[in-house]
């Protein structure tokens, strides 16, 4: 009786191959390249399962599953290097918000402190700017002056900076 | 092409979406594809350029490798002598490395630049 060559080697080198093929292809997409890994790994061990049953029959099938699937594990790997590049990066632009914010917060503080007052408003190409100089001890003088005049109010009860 | 019919691109109703965009808060050369194949099936072509300029060149990638698949595959199974069929594969296979390189070589250059 004839016996039957044993095709499954052959078999996991087609499957390999075509399921290393999609990986390739899902792996170059950024978008989705991460998702790629587990076709990836499937296609690995298709592979390898088709070389410990391949004599010499579909090795070549199997091999060239092999090479596909580790580049296009690789390729999609590579993507959580980027990934966590871009997470840095992202991180940076937020301290770099932070500080610039933390910098005007500080000059407005000053500004308002020392009593100048810059208010400048740009919208479709008109300008509108508000100037205001107070010397903080001349109006604590008009404030108290006030409060005398009118006696609205007791001297302990106006806030002094 | 199921995926592109299915899902309307004025309603955006895509289940996949941007996994890099989502990490990075960055968008990258495959952000709006899904929307492009959607409008290129709808015959909406200067829409889907919008969306993603290399939207239709991987589309045609995809859709020329469909007519492919099926031309060449019965085409293999006619051919009966070996060396002829071995030129057809080594053909078919240089020709789809040139098309894939050409429709998807703005991802390629992103994933190296990348780094």
């Amino acid at each position: 009786m004839e016996q039957k060559p044993d095709r499954s080697a052959q078999n996991f080198g087609i499957a390999a191959l075509v399921t290393g093929i999609i990986t390739f292809i899902l792996a170059v997409i950024p978008c989705i390249g991460v998702i790629a890994l587990i076709p990836g790994i499937i296609t690995i061990i298709l592979a390898v399962v088709g070389l410990t049953r391949s004599a010499t029959e579909g090795r070549g099938l199997v091999i060239a599953g092999l090479i596909i699937g580790v580049v296009a594990t690789m390729i999609s790997a590579s993507q959580l290097a980027i990934f966590s590049k871009g997470i840095g990066n992202r991180d940076n632009i937020v301290n770099e918000i932070r500080n610039a914010v933390e910098e005007v917060r500080t000059e407005i503080l000053d500004e308002i402190e020392s009593g100048d007052f810059s208010i400048r408003v740009e919208s479709g190409g008109d300008v509108v700017e508000i100037k205001s100089r107070i010397d903080p001890e001349k109006l604590e003088k008009k404030i108290e002056k006030l409060e005398k005049l009118e006696g609205i109010a007791e001297p302990d009860t106006v806030k002094k900076k | 092409m199921g995926y592109s019919g299915i899902f309307s691109p004025d309603e955006g109703n895509y289940p996949v979406v941007c996994v890099h965009e989502a990490v990075t808060g960055k968008p990258c050369p495959s952000c709006g594809l899904s929307h492009g194949f959607s409008l290129i099936v709808r015959g909406r072509l200067s829409e889907a350029i919008e969306w993603n300029s290399y939207s239709l060149r991987i589309f045609l990638f995809f859709f020329l490798q469909l007519l492919m698949r099926v031309g060449l595959s019965i085409w293999y199974i006619k051919i009966p002598a070996p060396a002829l069929r071995n030129n057809l594969i080594a053909a078919d296979s240089s020709v789809t490395v040139v098309m894939f390189l050409l429709a998807f070589w703005p991802m390629l250059r992103f994933l190296v630049t990348s780094f």
